[in-house]
């Protein structure tokens, strides 16, 4: 993957994020998965494992290059 | 054995443990400054991530938070929580990263001694300084409160929140004052484990004791069933105040000067980013129970009403073996006492460094130890001071503090990824984003804030104001900029 893809890739996965965490157009909802985990709170696990992937990309390919091209290595 | 007799023996054995580690860190840590203050420069990442993680938990989360889910139920997950889990890993690369090894470049051992450095001024220096104690001192001041008001009540008051609180900052300046930064780092470790593998037994056995998860969510549904849902027309739920809420809660951390030192101590870019992989686990880890204790403290004890903040020693005594319920408060002490120490060792530290050097006192290393150390006990001395007076609540002093912090953010960004920013940019900076929010605070309702908080437009006028202020203002020197960002 190509260093302007990544970049790419990296502002798309964040704008994506902050989309999904402000979201306005989600109705409430009082219903459980699994019979004990509340909607909301099932959406918000899901979000931070997407956010963990995502800085898994970061961490293991954007931080390094940047890294190496600063001398920060 | 009474129950007081053995609250008094865990927080003797605690205090003899923790005091233990600063002994040993002690042996290592006197030789020099940059030992002192940031550890040598070189924490591994076991170390780092337990004391950036201890840093930031305090008994905001361990409190607060249940207090909050009480109140406003699972929305408190997302509201603080999740984009927590994805902006204080952002921040460390973005800024941590960059200002730990500009540090190094300019052996800056302190967040503000490193932009008076990189811009070539003393004077952003002393604001900075300024902006930084303004807002760690209340920060410090709810700590010592929510540990005091723990531990007097964990010994049914014969302590009083005023010996309390003495006792815990005696404790904290006498490992932070032996060890430094070693100290605190390596007691962190210990604290970190204790407040974390505490609250993943609470959440079982609490579990457990009310009947299960889905009895212990169906008592608070009975409560209210909004505890469950996101009411978007609740306070910080509204669209517009949960935006703002997120950009205070996701960029507050960085500009903890406690948290900077921290990552200015990290051995490597490396162990920073291994650090970064692990903290939203460890986030959940600790938020899901603290905020599910809150929600089934709705139905188990559905009639605190202002008194939302004691749903958590509630919930510990009540729905505990007695014998674990001893370490409850041990776990809020742990998490207040791991933030204390970095704060007070940051403080003194920027004290000495950018407010009694650029004064003209030279000091030799040994002596500059010496006075880092005097300057953790009248730190102490100022919070203990504050925290018999001061009224408001352990969450309002928290929010004012992190609003705050979030206006230093477009400065201690820019600085470390755009040269051309000038010490004009970051004065226009930082007098125009604490500008805009001390109106917002006095004005309250009346500020024109269209649907989000004023820290919101706090944020935006100190960003632009800093490229502003950079373009219309002279640059740094070339020379400084070029030591700064490494070239050649």
């Amino acid at each position: 993957m190509g260093r302007r893809l990544q970049h790419a890739c990296a502002w798309l996965g964040f704008v994506g994020l902050l989309f999904l965490h402000v979201d306005a157009w989600r109705a409430p909802s009082d219903t459980f998965r699994f019979g004990w985990l509340p909607d909301e709170l099932g959406y918000r696990l899901v979000w931070v494992l997407l956010a963990w992937l995502y800085l898994l990309f970061v961490c293991g390919v954007i931080w390094p290059r940047e890294s190496r091209r600063g001398g920060r290595e | 054995m009474t129950a007081l007799q053995q609250v008094a023996l865990l927080v003797a054995i605690y205090f003899v443990v923790v005091g233990a580690i600063g002994v040993v860190a002690s042996r290592r840590s006197a030789r020099s400054p940059e030992e002192y203050f940031l550890a040598g420069r070189g924490l591994g990442t076991v170390v780092l991530f337990m004391a950036l993680f201890g840093t930031n938990c305090t008994s905001f989360v361990l409190i607060g938070i249940p207090g909050k889910a009480y109140d406003l139920g699972v929305g408190v997950f997302g509201l603080n929580a999740a984009i927590v889990a994805l902006g204080v890993p952002l921040s460390f690369w973005l800024i941590g990263s960059p200002a730990r090894t500009m540090a190094m470049r300019l052996s800056a051992l302190t967040p503000a001694e490193l932009y008076s450095k990189r811009l070539g001024s003393r004077r952003v220096g002393f604001l900075l300084f300024a902006f930084f104690t303004a807002y760690t001192i209340p920060y410090m001041v709810q700590g010592v409160k929510g540990a005091s008001l723990v531990l007097s009540q964990a010994s049914d008051g014969a302590l009083s929140p005023g010996w309390a609180g003495f006792g815990v900052l005696f404790v904290v300046l006498l490992y932070t004052s032996l060890g430094g930064m070693r100290g605190t780092a390596w007691t962190n470790v210990f604290q970190g484990a204790l407040f974390m593998l505490f609250m993943a037994f609470a959440f079982v056995f609490m579990a457990r004791s009310l009947g299960g998860f889905a009895a212990a969510m169906q008592g608070a549904a009975d409560v209210d069933p909004a505890l469950l849902e996101l009411d978007r027309t609740r306070g910080l739920f509204e669209p517009r105040k949960w935006a703002s809420w997120g950009l205070v809660i996701a960029t507050t951390v960085i500009a903890f000067p406690h948290m900077f030192a921290r990552l200015m101590a990290a051995g490597s870019d490396e162990i920073l980013r291994k650090v970064c992989r692990v903290y939203p686990i460890a986030l959940v880890v600790l938020w899901v129970p603290a905020v599910l204790i809150g929600v089934w403290g709705r139905g188990a004890f559905p009639d605190l009403g202002a008194d939302a903040d004691r749903v958590f020693q509630l919930m510990v005594a009540e729905h505990m073996p007695p014998a674990l319920a001893a370490f409850g408060f041990l776990a809020v002490l742990a998490a207040v006492m791991s933030t204390l120490d970095a704060q007070i060792l940051t403080l003194s530290s920027m004290l000495l460094r950018d407010v009694l050097e650029p004064l003209g006192r030279e000091l030799d290393p040994r002596t500059e130890v010496a006075v880092g150390r005097g300057f953790a006990w009248v730190i102490a001395a100022v919070v203990f001071g504050l925290s018999l007076v001061w009224g408001e609540s352990v969450f309002d002093i928290s929010r004012k503090s992190f609003e705050g912090y979030t206006t230093l953010v477009p400065t201690l960004f820019l600085a470390l990824r755009w040269r051309r920013f000038s010490a004009g940019g970051a004065f226009a900076s930082l007098v125009t984003g604490n500008a805009i929010l001390a109106c917002g605070w006095t004005l309250g309702a009346r500020f024109p804030s269209f649907g989000f908080l004023p820290v919101f437009w706090a944020f935006v006028g100190a960003t632009l104001a800093a490229w502003f202020g950079s373009i219309l203002t002279p640059p740094a020197d070339e020379a400084a900029v070029a030591r700064a960002f490494g070239d050649g």
